[in-house]
């Protein structure tokens, strides 16, 4: 670390008052630029090893200090100690030192193995390996990041453990307001925490991929798991990050880095004089704190003020006619013409003697790239912008989901008709063409204006979302092994011994059931129009389909019998998408589905997709309400297994979750 | 407008382990020719039957018979231009069965779904506790077609489907001959208004008055 940096200058006092670490120095390690890393000192470290022992052998007196940080009533919180990965160093009733491995994102530690995250992201601890205070460390409990995850970044769909340091719940002020370093990435599964924590978000500041030239969209595509806020943290923030993403190579990334810890020099300094005024009032503060969130999705967060008394005022806009929209369209209409007439130009000619029906063009040159609907996209940005603020959120008023759906709607067939008017008489007789622009005019208007209506959905959803997220959560480690399903269906048996470990897995973990149809289904939320959504869902159903249809297949070859044609019913799909909603973890579904189910074409809501979403509706709403004490849908036998493991195994006790 | 293929939506209703499955899968395998599987497989199908100068193209749409998921039946029969209710002949419960299905749908959707009744395993004549009377008669007084099938011998499927489309086909002209323009298959009959009523376990009677169109 940088002798100027202000953050351990200003930390300190803080973390020497609670526990002094010492980092274990690097060793053997497999960064291929990097000083070696040793996992083994710490592996074998005997105070690290008895923290552990007596933090799960008293997981009572881990729960109470929690509870005394989290200022949670008694009741209110639930720990699970078996999924917790987090420790924070200031146990009271445990009082141990012990040496902690500094670990980077680039190194690897293996399971059981207790690291620390750095204090600031950008430092690496092969190369200043020097003792930093850090308040916890983390038990390994997940297998390895996948080597690739060094060359690429955190791909998409992975979960990412996020610490962020020495930030309260309020971010309104410039004290809280958090620096780049202050944020560090891990590409572990996220915190199992009771959805009981209020107004507690996460958010992701990452610079480690900045100096792609891709960086900025691609982490809004990756990474975030629904209840994860991916933006920006602060203004301060934003310009940090605009600033590292321009910065096109890890040097000027870094140097921008020590810059920017020099500069705001000021800020830290006025945040940890809080802090420790606080500190001395106060001795139940944490000093520092580990953001856990809710398990809602950011489309959901309740507290999160809406603006939705804007929302008519927008479709209202939109669906005006006297309004730009009309020149928009007339826009978008003309580049329709021209890029479909390129295409379809030639072959139309030709075909049109012979036949009235144009000749479609030739199928490989679709979809044909989207025409600009700029002002169109414009336009909610605007009205969104302004009404944040022009509106003070509304107090308890509901959100007009429907007057806006109605409104869509209603905007759509206008646009539609103006479309249909507006295209050259050739173009309006081929119905292959008149359907492509509807489409792509449908995709222009639903991502033009998906920011606005999926804080709606979440709002409107607001009670589904929280009880999937709940029981989800109660679920995490429900396995195809425990529903009432055919065994070759489960394809983990459930006395396996890696059916115990598969438990505990993340929604990332390839080694899951049914992981592609898990990992497919967590992709929805990165789409933005109902098609591509609903095509998502189809996937997910067909790969479970296709999963099962192989088990089935197999297990029939294995007894000898002829394969009768193995096939599956709604009967076992049902089973198995409860699952994977489950097991996907994405939150947001509820919302996601409702959103889907109104605005997917009326065509494709009677074929396949329909079929998918009802199913993946139904599954959702199955989930929301699984229990582990009482379902049909449980074998009786699983109840016990996984209620147990829910309940936390390292504990050897099923008492670890609190009621 | 007539000679087009129509499309409709049949949801398959039924216990499970009635046969639901199986039934739906020789009506369609057995026919289907294109080389491509059919991707959900045997949970949505699609069956073309030809009637006539028409052509009917069934969308079966199968459902999960466990009692859990009995609550959400309203997701899966919403616009559903038929229902095929299937229970087992050897087994008086699964009869049982149809018959909430029947109530819940006539309450739920009204008159505008065509009801067929498949008395399935007819094969298993000997462990018969259902008699063809009894479930003709019940049948009958809720306007239902009944045929009794057997999907492991391919027997009465091809009987049950094209009465089933028949009834459609007609159902569809009575409709053409009413002042409504917006008649038609489901597919186009969905008024994009009546798209967004968002599902519950229990959807408002309103529901069922914006499918007479």
């Amino acid at each position: 670390m940088r002798s100027g940096c202000p953050h351990r200058q200003s930390r300190s006092p803080l973390v020497s008052s609670a526990l002094n670490f010492t980092p274990v120095p690097p060793g053997a390690s497999k960064c291929p630029t990097r000083p070696p890393c040793d996992n083994a000192a710490v592996l074998a470290a005997p105070a690290q090893r008895a923290w552990l022992r007596d933090a799960e052998a008293h997981p009572e007196r881990l729960r109470q200090y929690l509870r005394r940080v989290y200022e949670q009533p008694i009741g209110v919180l639930q720990v699970n100690i078996s999924q917790f990965r987090f420790f924070w160093s200031a146990v009271p009733s445990l009082g141990h030192d012990f040496q902690v491995w500094w670990a980077c994102f680039l190194c690897d530690y293996p399971t059981g193995a207790l690291w620390a995250p750095l204090s600031d992201a950008i430092m690496d601890p092969c190369t200043t390996p020097e003792p930093m205070p850090f308040p916890g460390f983390f038990v390994t409990r997940t297998p390895p990041i996948h080597e690739d995850v060094r060359m690429t970044g955190v791909p998409d769909n992975m979960w990412v453990e996020i610490i962020r340091i020495a930030r309260r719940n309020d971010k309104s002020q410039e004290r809280d307001q958090c620096l780049v370093g202050q944020v560090r990435l891990q590409g572990f599964d996220s915190m199992q925490f009771s959805p009981f924590f209020p107004k507690m978000t996460l958010e992701l500041v990452d610079c480690r991929g900045a100096h792609r030239s891709d960086a900025l969209s691609r982490w809004e595509s990756a990474c975030p798991p629904g209840h994860i806020d991916l933006r920006a943290a602060s203004e301060l923030s934003n310009r940090t990050m605009r600033l590292a993403h321009s910065a096109l190579k890890i040097e000027q990334q870094q140097r921008f880095i020590a810059w920017l810890a020099g500069s705001q020099e000021d800020v830290v300094l006025r945040e940890s004089e809080a802090l420790m005024a606080l500190l001395r009032s106060d001795v139940s503060l944490r000093p520092w704190s580990l953001e856990i969130a809710k398990p809602t999705s950011h489309m959901a967060d309740a507290a999160t003020p809406q603006p939705p008394t804007a929302m008519v005022e927008l479709s209202a806009l939109v669906s005006d006619a006297a309004l730009p929209v009309g020149s928009a369209l007339c826009e978008f209409v003309d580049d329709f013409r021209d890029m479909y007439g390129q295409v379809a130009a030639a072959p139309a000619e030709r075909a049109s003697a012979p036949s009235a029906v144009p000749a479609a063009p030739s199928s490989s040159l679709w979809p044909l790239p989207l025409p600009s609907l700029q002002l169109l996209q414009q336009l909610p940005q605007r009205l969104w912008w302004r009404s944040r603020a022009d509106h003070a959120p509304a107090e308890g008023a509901p959100p007009p989901l429907q007057q806006v759906v109605t409104r869509v709607h209603e905007v759509l067939t206008a646009l539609e008709g103006l479309l249909d008017e507006h295209l050259p008489l050739s173009l309006r007789e081929d119905p292959r063409a008149v359907g492509e622009g509807r489409r792509q005019l449908a995709g222009q208007l639903h991502r033009s204006i998906y920011a606005v209506l999926s804080p709606l959905y979440a709002a409107a959803q607001a009670t589904e979302i929280s009880a999937l997220a709940q029981s989800s959560h109660h679920m995490r480690s429900l396995l195809p092994c425990d529903l009432q399903l055919p065994p070759p269906l489960w394809l983990v048996e459930p006395g396996d011994p890696s059916a115990v470990a598969l438990r505990d897995c993340g929604p990332s973990d390839p080694r899951l059931p049914y992981a592609i149809a898990v990992q497919l289904l967590r992709t929805l939320t990165f789409y933005r129009t109902p098609e591509e959504k609903a095509k998502v869902l189809l996937e997910a159903c067909e790969e479970v389909i296709k999963c099962a249809t192989r088990a089935l297949s197999l297990r029939a070859a294995g007894t000898g019998k002829a394969s009768k044609g193995a096939a599956m019913g709604a009967d076992d799909l049902l089973p198995l998408l409860v699952y994977v909603v489950t097991r996907s973890r994405v939150t947001s579904l509820p919302a996601e589905l409702a959103f889907i189910c109104d605005f997917l074409p009326a065509g494709q809501q009677h074929g396949k997709e329909g079929y998918a979403l009802v199913s993946l509706q139904c599954a959702c709403r199955v989930a929301q309400d699984l229990n582990w004490t009482s379902d049909s849908l449980l074998r009786p036998e699983a109840m016990g297994e996984g209620a147990g493991a829910a309940a936390g195994r390292s504990c050897g006790a099923a008492a670890a979750t609190l009621s | 407008m007539a000679s087009r293929t129509s499309s409709y939506k049949v949801v398959l209703l039924g216990e499970g382990r009635v046969g639901k499955t199986s039934l739906v899968l020789r009506f369609c395998r057995d026919t289907f020719v294109d080389g491509q599987p059919p991707t959900i497989q045997a949970s949505c199908l699609e069956r073309a039957l030809r009637l006539g100068d028409k052509t009917v193209n069934l969308v079966i749409w199968d459902t999960a018979g466990q009692e859990r998921f009995h609550a959400l039946g309203p997701i899966y029969y919403r616009d559903a231009d038929a229902a095929l209710l299937v229970y087992d002949i050897t087994d008086t419960d699964s009869f049982k069965r149809i018959q909430v299905w029947v109530r819940e749908l006539r309450k739920m959707v009204g008159d505008s779904i065509q009801l067929s009744i498949a008395g399935n395993k007819s094969d298993l004549e000997r462990q018969r506790v259902v008699s063809r009377q009894e479930a003709a008669e019940y049948a009958d007084s809720v306007g239902a077609h009944y045929a009794e099938t057997s999907a492991k011998q391919n027997r009465g499927l091809d009987e049950l489907f094209s009465s089933m489309g028949k009834r459609l086909l007609a159902s569809r002209e009575e409709k053409l001959g009413s002042p409504a323009l917006g008649s038609g298959p489901a597919s186009t009959r969905r008024s994009r208004g009546a798209a967004m009523v968002l599902i519950d376990d229990e959807p408002p009677a309103s529901s069922s008055s914006s499918r007479c169109c």
